[in-house]
């Protein structure tokens, strides 16, 4: 068994909301260092498959098919053998 | 004359497009979204708001993968008239029926008012019935409107049909609700068969919800005169 974490971004350029309103907080509660905050999703996927390469192709796969939108998104992958 | 009404788990503004089209004598029949069966046998579709799936992962990620989804492509393809609203939007941007995509309102919040739209494009068959500049005034109930698009305004030339603006028309910050690119409230496919907008037409056509708008009416009669 594999474990698939996605982490889910949006794209520079992108509003994101959350990220703003969480830098306001920030500067509210007196931390004036904070310059910028962007927020995004981490994803966990258990995924039955042969082979390392394998486990790879399905993720790559799945991100393309629903997990990331690629006109506001960026992701990254992270694989490791579960038990 | 038939439209179907695509109802997915969480869509909630189904019922409020059948009623619509009653009050304007159009029949109408649901369709379940685990359904596959060809729909060609009616003349437009409707993907209606709600909260598909929850909103869960992207507003109208999940709905855009349902099985009835298929179906639907299949219909657009062929070149009838699918409108999708606010949810159903959402949906068909996921779908990449329609170009760009749906984040968060530019300020966190649910938006649920009358907004002016100024329309953009009458030479299509959902705007028919409409003056090129006319000043409609509609209502919004969103979350997630916030339209973007990854290139320049002339790539989209002729294909956005609503805009939010002022009373007198004028397309300003002030009068965009969600921070949306351009101010677009309403988009078309290249082809001119696949209208998403945010606001919701089905609400503004029988006088006792319209808040003292029926401007949705027109958009279901340009559908229906461009049918015949």
């Amino acid at each position: 068994m594999w474990q698939v974490e996605y982490k889910v971004t949006l794209k520079d350029g992108i509003l994101d909301p959350a990220g703003n309103t969480m830098q306001k907080s920030l500067t509210r509660l007196g931390y004036e260092c904070v310059k910028g905050v962007r927020a995004g999703k981490i994803i966990r996927v258990n995924i039955d498959a042969k082979s390392r390469d394998e486990a790879l192709e399905i993720a790559e796969k799945m991100a393309r098919d629903l997990l990331v939108n690629p006109v506001t998104e960026n992701y990254t992958l992270k694989l490791k053998e579960v038990s | 004359m038939k439209f179907g009404i695509i109802i997915f788990p969480g869509s909630n503004c189904d019922r409020d497009c059948e009623t619509a089209l009653n009050y304007l004598d159009i029949q109408s029949q649901m369709i379940w979204h685990k359904d596959r069966d060809d729909l060609s046998a009616f003349d437009c579709l409707i993907l209606p708001g709600g909260f598909s799936y929850g909103d869960y992962l992207r507003a109208g990620a999940m709905a855009a993968r349902a099985p009835v989804m298929d179906a639907v492509e299949d219909f657009a393809k062929k070149g009838g008239p699918v409108i999708g609203i606010c949810n159903g939007f959402q949906i068909l941007l996921e779908r990449k029926l329609l170009p760009g995509a749906m984040v968060t309102n530019q300020d966190m919040s649910f938006k649920c008012r009358y907004v002016h739209l100024r329309v953009e494009n009458n030479q299509t068959s959902f705007t028919k019935e409409f003056n090129n500049g006319e000043i409609i005034t509609l209502p919004i109930a969103h979350q997630e409107g916030n339209y973007f698009y990854p290139g320049k305004p002339e790539e989209l030339e002729g294909q956005i049909i609503f805009r939010y603006s002022n009373p007198e028309g004028e397309v300003t910050p002030e009068s965009n609700p969600n921070g949306s690119w351009q101010n677009v409230a309403g988009i078309i496919n290249k082809k001119g068969n696949v209208l998403g907008m945010m606001p919701h037409p089905e609400r503004a056509v029988e006088p006792v919800l319209g808040n003292g708008t029926n401007d949705g009416t027109r958009i279901f009669i340009s559908i229906l005169k461009s049918l015949l």
